[in-house]
């Protein structure tokens, strides 16, 4: 065994070489069992899943952009309030813009939301619809109770 | 012969190792980028729910995260419809943009309510809560703009 560093080097790369596909391959697997999981319970097929993918990371990115137009004028707004006399104009401007980019994103993410469910099975949209019950119930119930509140505040008023 | 096999199974081999270290490398540094770009996103989230600053206006705040609440639910339900009334849309997209400019305007109005704080030791962890709040820099020389024109011309 003259050349016996050479078998043990063969062996360790060999060695490594199984690990890392072996890794993958467990990766992999798991990925395909969570998005035949998803392809059950929730979207129509593969397709549809691919799909979800791309339109949640378009809105992210969207998002991501608006988000970075809110923040300027929030901070131009805190400065604003910080400052011996504020410019009016401004203060209205940069709440203007805050809103603008607001309106954007309930516009994109309510677009995005009616893109999801034609993706989804219909059993899956079937239990959204009860749980759709179940808010309307809930706003119901909020709304009593700021009538009931509005209507203790009067009598303190009084 | 034999020998000859094995080197061009170790070369192969280490061939093989070096593509996988790099893939390896990549897809890590990748992950970590996408990691602290979302955490960046994070950072800022959109709808901060407003903490009560000095502890002004509480009713109006309160008004407001319920009005949206109850307006982002039906925003979420027209979503949900078959064909939903774009009048409608229009309308609850009208309703949540205005409760967020009467929520601004609170905002700016317990920020002006920070000057009016005499005692400085109580003004000065304020207006560092308002910077925060507002992702200005805490060090108020840096953060005050200069003033337009100088006393001096």
């Amino acid at each position: 065994m003259k050349h016996w560093w050479l078998y043990m080097m063969l062996v360790l790369s060999l060695g490594v070489n199984a690990g890392v596909l072996a890794v993958y391959g467990v990766r992999k697997y798991r990925q395909y069992r969570w998005d035949e999981h998803l392809v059950r319970t929730m979207v129509k097929n593969r397709a549809a899943l691919r799909q979800l993918d791309r339109e949640y990371d378009m809105h992210a990115r969207r998002s991501h952009s608006l988000r970075e137009f809110h923040w300027q004028a929030r901070r131009e707004l805190g400065r604003l309030a910080l400052e011996e006399n504020p410019d009016s104009a401004a203060v209205e401007a940069a709440i203007g813009r805050m809103v603008e980019v607001d309106r954007s994103h309930f516009s994109a993410t309510f677009d995005l939301f009616r893109r999801i469910r034609q993706l989804e099975r219909p059993e899956y949209r079937a239990k959204f619809s009860r749980l759709e019950r179940q808010w309307a119930k809930a706003i119901d119930s909020i709304r009593a109770e700021d009538s009931i509140a509005a209507a203790a505040e009067g009598r303190e008023e009084r | 012969m034999r020998r000859r096999l094995v080197y061009l199974l170790l070369a192969a081999s280490l061939a093989g190792n070096a593509v996988e270290l790099t893939v390896v490398a990549v897809s890590a540094w990748r992950r970590e980028r996408q990691q602290t770009e979302s955490i960046n996103r994070m950072r800022r989230p959109w709808g901060r729910r407003m903490r009560p600053l000095l502890g002004l206006y509480p009713r109006e705040q309160e008004r407001l995260n319920r009005h949206f609440i109850i307006a982002d639910t039906r925003s979420l339900m027209l979503g949900n419809s078959e064909n939903p009334d774009p009048a409608a849309v229009q309308a609850v997209h009208d309703t949540l943009a205005q409760i967020k400019r009467e929520t601004y305007w609170l905002i700016y109005r317990t920020g002006r309510e920070i000057r009016h704080i005499a005692d400085p030791d109580k003004r000065r962890p304020a207006e560092r809560q308002w910077r925060r709040m507002m992702d200005l820099p805490l060090d108020s020389t840096a953060a005050r703009p200069r003033p337009a024109r100088s006393i001096y011309n």
